[in-house]
């Protein structure tokens, strides 16, 4: 693949917009959790909870809209291992948007800093990437938007029992089992998706 | 023959949409012609691999579709436009076109001239430069078929290629049929049987999942009487084909 057909392909995928949106999705993540874990009338880094939920969230859905053509039939009666190129999509998105979010965090990475910032960074992408095969990338970012904010609003008990599993958006990095369900959206939705893309 | 289809059946949920279908075709411009719900817009989606058969045989371009190897052999020398398409409404029409061009992995040097030869057969090279979403919707149409013909298919499958096209473009699309029909198998679905009468050489009619007729334009024609309905004769014959498959 050629340099001009590589950029017609991010252009179809509408990758541009992703990668502004990215930017401010990062911008902001950044601006935010240094003030909000700088206000003295809060606790410190533990303050940067609706940071770590969502900013990931934000770039999940920002996602949403490169994980399919205009035109999903068209495009697959062309010769072009799709798998492959799903693959390498949703892969290298997940790592460019974790790696920018991470870094936000890296002055205080262990409470809710970078490492809870990864997580949910996979968790997202992973529903997110589920969610298109599932009922295709228009509407892909509805079930993580709603799953995150449902737990939001319900205010779990923070490094509880089970709310380590199904709050783990909000939990901290240091609870084990917060890692479990958002690596196993991660691999299921990463799984579904280069399998068989996004529902046309 | 370059299209070889045999006891074809495609169900969605318990609907059978496709009945044990036969049907041959050839290079040439064959029409492809039944009411709503016959099983056209089916038939023409597991003609270009995107919908899978439940079961019979299909060979295309010669060889049965066993494996990874065989489908990208296929979908190299495959044009399709679908009944509906979408399209990148910020990318010019020589971008569409070109896009397409490279999913079809042609080789980068041949692009740049088949790209502007699909869109003069089209008669949109003037417009080359213009953005998709700023074309009427009958050149939008015409940009379709454009990405259709890029590659120079083989086969070639247009769902209703002639939808929202005017007179005068309906006119020079079926010289186009033509003129593609020398080297390659065209399949036209269509709902205009006077498109088929004008344009094609070989005419097919669906009902029910089935082939219900297999023949020539005039033979079509020649299946109906005074008594069926119709303005012309071929159309006539189309009702009468209907009618008796039936009964």
């Amino acid at each position: 693949m050629t340099a001009r057909a590589l950029r017609l392909h991010l252009r179809a995928r509408g990758v541009p917009r992703f990668g502004a949106g990215l930017i401010l999705v990062t911008v902001f993540a950044g601006v935010a959790a240094q003030w909000l874990a700088t206000r003295p009338f809060f606790d410190g880094p533990g303050a940067r909870v609706p940071v770590v939920a969502l900013a990931p969230l934000l770039a999940a859905l920002l996602l949403a809209g490169t994980l399919a053509g205009a035109d999903e039939s068209l495009e697959r009666v062309t010769p072009v291992r799709w798998r492959l190129v799903r693959a390498a999509h949703v892969g290298a998105a997940t790592v460019l948007v974790a790696l920018l979010l991470a870094a936000t965090g890296l002055h205080d990475p262990a409470v809710y800093g970078s490492y809870a910032l990864v997580r949910n960074t996979l968790g997202c992408t992973g529903l997110v990437a589920g969610a298109a095969v599932l009922i295709g990338a228009r509407l892909a970012w509805l079930p993580a938007f709603a799953y995150v904010v449902t737990v939001y609003g319900a205010s779990p008990a923070r490094d509880g029992g089970w709310e380590n599993l199904w709050a783990w958006p909000l939990q901290p990095s240091t609870a084990g089992w917060s890692w479990a369900p958002a690596l196993a959206a991660c691999a299921a939705g990463a799984v579904l998706y280069v399998r068989w893309g996004a529902r046309g | 023959m370059t299209v070889a289809v045999e006891e074809l059946t495609v169900r969605y949920g318990r609907r059978v949409v496709l009945n044990g279908l036969d049907l041959a075709l050839d290079t040439g411009v064959h029409g492809l012609l039944g009411p709503n719900g016959a099983g056209k817009t089916t038939l023409m989606r597991v003609l270009a691999t995107v919908a899978p058969p439940n079961g019979g045989g299909v060979r295309l371009l010669g060889s049965a579709i066993t494996g990874e190897k065989e489908l990208r052999a296929v979908r190299r020398q495959l044009g399709y436009l679908p009944q509906t398409f979408g399209f990148y409404p910020r990318f010019t029409v020589r971008e569409f076109v070109e896009y397409f061009a490279w999913l079809k992995e042609m080789p980068a040097a041949r692009i740049p001239v088949a790209v502007d030869r699909a869109l003069e057969r089209v008669g949109l090279l003037d417009r080359a430069d213009d953005r998709m979403k700023t074309l009427s919707g009958g050149m939008q149409r015409r940009a379709g078929i454009a990405q259709a013909i890029v590659n120079d298919p083989r086969l070639l499958l247009l769902d209703e290629p002639t939808a929202g096209l005017d007179p005068e473009q309906r006119v020079a699309f079926r010289s186009l049929l033509r003129e593609l029909g020398v080297d390659a198998c065209v399949l036209v679905s269509t709902h205009l049987v006077e498109d088929v009468a004008v344009a094609c050489e070989r005419v097919s009619l669906v009902d029910g999942g089935r082939l219900v007729f297999s023949g020539t334009p005039a033979q079509l024609a020649a299946a109906g009487g005074d008594g069926d309905a119709g303005d012309s004769a071929i159309e006539r014959g189309y009702t009468a084909v209907l009618r008796a498959a039936r009964a």
